[in-house]
């Protein structure tokens, strides 16, 4: 065997096991733990929601100046694409799912643009007043008809299904 | 009953200070007693060396040191405090070609965000009852990139491809 094809399998210890069983233990999840936790995240949305608000006024304002520069300022899309990554990722957590969709179709439209025209600029602007809307009416969940019909139109011209 | 967390010992790796207090919320609610924090991944290296940490949980988009980068460092850095830690990977990247570049850089688990209470206590269970296997193998080092075989489906490479017949060959050792 070459050194180049040479692999070793190395079994550690599982010091976790030993760390988390205290003898009265069952495997899998525990309901009892999981609902006590789903419980704490619950309580956490008012304190998520306040930061997805704080990242969706961060967006609304970063929009003008990415209009004013006509797109061609990268640095303020990549803060934008930060902001959006955000909401992408928290959005469901403070009870916005409508924010984690438009927020990840955002990142995927900025990421896949090498260079941005007024009609880009046009579809950025577009994502980001759906996102102003829903946060500024507090539309919660992921099945309002008006934030759907948007979401449609938006996967049309992103080109790929939200 | 499950497990209990109370002697875990948890570090969150995440640039937002927000996701971390949502992530430290439900460990809390779980019953871990010890969540360290780290806003980066030297910061989150530093946190390593400072004392013992069973699991980490690391957001991918960081500066100046990412996420996969902690990984490397974690796994092949000359001085890593533990090459053998769990750590669960964060994040919103969740399109193919990311998730393998992450796979490669030795993460044991993956969590998408938005994250769940749920998503998160199963990948905490997965490694705690499965524990892989790691592979050193030229350019790579972290576990096995392949579930265990009662998990695997498809047909057996393993035994063909060069690299394939080493690890077939190979002996288990222990750590």
């Amino acid at each position: 065997m070459t050194e180049e094809t040479k692999v070793q399998i190395i079994n550690p210890p599982n010091r976790l096991k030993s760390v988390v069983d205290d003898g009265r233990s069952t495997k899998g999840v525990d309901p009892n733990l999981l609902a006590k936790a789903e419980k704490a995240m619950e309580d956490m949305k008012p304190q998520v929601e306040a930061h997805m608000r704080s990242e969706v006024a961060k967006l609304a304002e970063l929009m003008g100046k990415v209009a004013a520069s006509a797109g061609q300022d990268r640095a303020l899309l990549s803060e934008m694409y930060r902001a959006a990554f955000e909401l992408k990722g928290q959005g469901t957590s403070a009870g916005y799912g409508m924010l984690t969709r438009f927020g990840d179709s955002l990142c995927r439209y900025i990421e896949a643009q090498q260079n941005m025209g007024a009609k880009e600029v046009s579809i950025v602007k577009a994502h980001v007043d759906s996102i102003s809307a829903i946060m500024g009416r507090s539309i919660k969940g992921d099945t309002n008809p008006i934030g759907l019909a948007i979401a449609a139109e938006l996967e049309k011209v992103v080109g790929r299904p939200m | 009953m499950g497990y209990n967390l109370s002697k875990l010992r948890v570090l969150i790796v995440d640039d937002s200070k927000n996701m971390r207090m949502l992530v430290k919320t439900i460990l809390s609610a779980l019953g871990v007693q010890v969540v360290r924090e780290a806003p980066d991944g030297q910061a989150a290296i530093n946190e390593l060396r400072s004392g013992p940490i069973d699991i980490a949980i690391v957001d991918w988009v960081m500066e100046p040191m990412d996420g996969l980068e902690f990984v490397r460092q974690v796994r092949t850095g000359e001085d890593s405090p533990s090459p053998f830690l769990p750590i669960i990977m964060m994040t919103g990247h969740t399109e193919k070609h990311r998730i393998v570049k992450a796979r490669d850089s030795g993460v044991t688990e993956f969590l998408a965000k938005p994250i769940t209470a749920k998503t998160l206590l199963v990948r905490l269970t997965n490694i705690i009852e499965h524990p892989r296997p790691f592979v050193r193998a030229k350019g790579y080092f972290g576990p096995d990139r392949r579930r265990r075989s009662e998990d695997y489906g498809g047909p057996e490479r393993r035994g063909t491809s060069k690299e394939g017949a080493a690890v077939k060959d190979a002996k288990p050792v222990q750590a």
